[in-house]
């Protein structure tokens, strides 16, 4: 991919960067690792929205009562973001932003269930019924027992939500998926950027029935590509 | 039409217009029956969303954000991920950096070392001081003060940025009419071994602290 030299990095897009921070991250001159550097703090100024959103939305699998506060969220966020840095600077190897993507949802993911865990533990040690939680064994202590159930609710849902499901053809394809085609051209163009009303001036529909192939839209694609991966 | 799904669409519709929704503002305004239902809407919406083509005032304002100057801080400095990793926790515990600085020297057993300690401190927060020099023994104290665990706080210690950190700016005073300017001027480096103290064997002698 070739680009006018004076293409200013913040104009560049995501793909263009990850393509920028691969290439000189190991670079031996302190000027191309700065060019890394850069394009590392604009991936992650773009993404900052989405992590958080994702912290916020975030529900412990198997316990949905479990989330992080309102008043730790900006605080799991910079942990998930020590996490990708941890994670993904030496080792990502993947090469579109829907990758690069996937691969920050997966430390979000796991960043959101270590710390919903501590409180977990914390609560139950303080109420003082990890015993009652975990049923008495030979297996081991009641905190083991709980980190073992804890760990296997985590493995069924991260089954289930693989980061291989991200990737961008993967959701191209799925919204190809879509069986009805008034929900199809809704989440095609909600992928484009259009508001609900423009969307609904450009189909001819009501806002409110945007609205309510919007939500199922997302659902199905939810299911499909759960289903795909 | 139920109203997660007008709420879902409004939440869209923000994120479309880079206006960066708050996802708990949108929830609180659920049903609270319903409230599980839209956060799973709206993370499956975000796994799949574009980015937003924000404003370039948006993008600064982004890239200023507090989480992502820590990020690159870390990635471009030389203390591993603690300039991160340090301040957080520190906020966490609700601690300022000066009642860190005295505990720890509590702990360490170097009470009248508290500037000394301080800068080492500050270095780390800023990216300046290697964390690979810092001894097991200020980790596990830190550690304690900070309400953290060591193993944690070591493994920041090892991440290894791009070492790209520059010196930090410092300002000389212009003449009168003359125009400021910044001059960088390398800062000092650490004294050389053989003038070591405890405090320098602490945080630039290593996990085993050299020179003991």
């Amino acid at each position: 991919m070739t680009h006018a030299k004076d293409v200013p990095l913040e104009q560049r897009s995501d793909d263009e960067l990850i393509a920028l921070f691969a290439r000189y991250r190991d670079a031996a001159s302190i000027a191309e690792r700065k060019l890394a550097v850069r394009s590392w703090h604009i991936l992650i100024a773009r993404a900052h929205e989405r992590i958080r959103g994702w912290v916020a939305a975030f529900r412990f699998p198997g316990h949905p009562d479990v989330r992080v506060p309102a008043s730790d969220i900006d605080d799991v966020v910079q942990q998930a973001l020590e996490r990708c840095l941890e994670r993904l600077v030496e080792s990502f190897r993947g090469g579109t932003a829907a990758e690069f993507r996937a691969a920050l949802k997966t430390c979000v993911y796991f960043t959101c269930m270590d710390r919903c865990r501590e409180a977990m533990r914390r609560e139950m040690a303080i109420v003082g019924s990890l015993d009652e939680t975990v049923p008495a064994g030979d297996d081991g202590d009641a905190q083991g027992r709980f980190d073992q159930a804890l760990a296997r609710d985590a493995a069924r849902a991260e089954d289930d939500r693989s980061a291989a499901a991200l990737a961008l053809h993967a959701i191209i394809q799925a919204i190809d998926d879509v069986p009805n085609s008034d929900m199809r051209a809704v989440i095609r163009l909600t992928m484009q950027g259009y508001s609900s009303r423009e969307i609904a001036e450009e189909l001819e529909k009501t806002v409110a029935n945007v609205d309510q192939l919007r939500s199922r839209g997302i659902r199905k694609l939810r299911e499909i590509l759960d289903r795909d991966d | 039409m139920t109203d997660i799904d007008r709420l879902l669409s409004e939440f869209v519709d923000a994120w479309n217009a880079g206006e960066r929704p708050r996802v708990e503002e949108y929830l609180a305004r659920a049903p609270e029956d319903r409230r599980d239902e839209l956060a799973d809407l709206i993370e499956a919406f975000l796994d799949v969303a574009p980015t937003p083509d924000y404003s370039p005032e948006t993008l600064e304002e982004l890239m200023r954000h507090p989480a992502v100057l820590a990020s690159v801080e870390a990635l471009e400095g030389r203390s591993g991920l603690w300039p991160s990793l340090l301040p957080r926790l520190r906020r966490r515990a609700r601690l300022r950096r000066d009642q860190v600085v005295s505990a720890l020297v509590e702990r360490l057993g170097i009470e009248g070392s508290e500037e000394k300690t301080a800068r080492y401190l500050h270095e780390l927060e800023t990216g300046t001081l290697a964390a690979a020099g810092v001894s097991r023994r200020v980790i596990e104290a830190l550690a304690g003060v900070l309400g953290a665990s060591a193993a944690e706080l070591e493994r920041g210690a090892d991440f290894r940025g791009l070492g790209t950190g520059g010196a930090e700016p410092v300002y000389l005073r212009a003449e009168p009419g003359a125009e400021p300017r910044e001059v960088r001027l390398d800062r000092p480096g650490p004294p050389p071994e053989s003038e070591w103290d405890e405090v320098d064997r602490l945080f630039l002698g290593g996990r085993e602290e050299a020179g003991r």
